[in-house]
């Protein structure tokens, strides 16, 4: 086993799923500079985040954060965006892209970062029995400490404009944009960063999922390799999502803006070496 | 008043899914991983394997679910989703 490796994708892993992020953007160039070939890199950052992504999907489940009309509604428009922006890749320059991607991180994170305090508060009306997704609605109840907090994603229009864009940006760079996705959700559609960041990891796996299907497909997955990322993956996503389960929603949301920071700070650090 | 569709029943049953998947997989990928025999070679396939489709099965269920349950808007956009990630999926295998 690559020690290496393993090490690198449970610690990717866990970011990725504490934050919603995916952390394939942290993996992939982590892995180059430790002597994996970039060719080699990218399946296996979409292997990291399919496998955190099933790691995390029992506590978020068990624990009623994930609301998957949300997930499902936004990934069709970010997916639609990225099969665009996979087919025109190559229309934008590498570095330009890289720039765009580190300033949308920065942005992303400042957003987030600025804002204080609890923005949805339990609703003392609410019980038990009121958890869980409206049906034909992208709204819900979910259980914070002894309360339930109800949301409902607003701004739709602009959400989906961002979302669009956050999919054809990832498909033009070839990431799963799970770090733009998170912030979107929690700061344009004001839904509760915990439910943002564990939507978006269910969200992230399904896009992985599919860039898997078709690696495999043009042989292009190290089967070895791939299995040792999925070993770290695996513990990392339980951690990270155990983690995530752990913090109020401030300390959340401050956590998923300084990984944003790194986010943009390894994406400067990319395209000042392109 | 929305319904409130209840986060168990079948979401039960894809979190109960998505743990055996979760640890049959680590068990598969950990083979995979020390072993570089067939056998290891075997077990780090069936691994990935299990981390490709689990996301997409997971997908399918709650389009089965919402379909009998009657929410119909959010079945059709499920049912959007898998179509556009494989016919991505197929568009990029294609172009290789």
């Amino acid at each position: 086993m690559n020690w290496a490796e393993f090490a690198l994708s449970l610690l990717t892993a866990c970011v990725g799923s504490l934050g919603g992020l995916g952390g394939a953007i942290l993996l992939v160039p982590l892995l180059v500079i430790t002597g994996t070939p970039p060719r080699s890199a990218a399946p296996l950052g979409l292997v990291s985040v399919a496998s955190g992504s099933l790691a995390a999907a029992e506590r978020h489940l068990r624990e009623q954060t994930v609301n998957h009309r949300l997930g499902v509604a936004t990934e069709l428009i970010a997916s639609t965006g990225a099969v665009v922006g996979a087919i025109a890749s190559g229309l934008a320059g590498d570095r330009l892209l890289t720039v765009v991607l580190a300033a949308v991180a920065l942005a992303a994170a400042l957003l987030g970062g600025r804002r204080k305090g609890i923005r949805n508060l339990p609703d003392p009306r609410l019980g038990p029995e009121d958890i869980g997704e409206h049906v034909g609605t992208l709204a819900g109840v979910y259980p914070l400490g002894d309360g339930y907090v109800p949301y409902r994603a607003e701004r739709l229009a602009v959400a989906s404009t961002l979302f669009a864009s956050a999919g054809l940006l990832a498909g033009l760079a070839g990431a799963s944009g799970g770090f733009i996705k998170t912030p979107t959700t929690s700061e344009v559609m004001k839904v509760p960063v915990r439910v943002a960041a564990a939507t978006t990891t269910f969200t992230v796996g399904v896009t992985a999922a599919a860039g898997l299907l078709v690696y495999a497909l043009q042989g292009r997955v190290d089967a070895r390799a791939a299995a040792t990322v999925c070993c770290g993956s695996l513990i990392g996503g339980r951690l990270g999502a155990s983690i995530q389960s752990r913090l109020s929603p401030v300390g959340v949301r401050r956590v998923v803006s300084v990984l944003l920071v790194v986010v943009a700070v390894a994406l400067t650090a990319k395209a000042v070496k392109q | 008043v929305s319904v409130v569709d209840r986060t168990d029943g079948s979401l039960g049953t894809i979190g109960r899914l998505s743990h055996i998947a979760s640890w049959a997989a680590f068990l598969a990928a950990f083979i995979g991983a020390i072993s570089d025999s067939g056998v290891g070679r075997v077990c780090a396939t069936v691994a990935l394997t299990l981390i490709a489709v689990a996301p997409l099965a997971r997908v399918a269920l709650l389009v089965t679910r919402w379909r009998r349950i009657g929410d119909l808007v959010f079945c059709a956009l499920g049912a959007g989703l898998l179509t556009v990630v494989g016919a991505g999926a197929l568009i990029a295998a294609m172009r290789g």
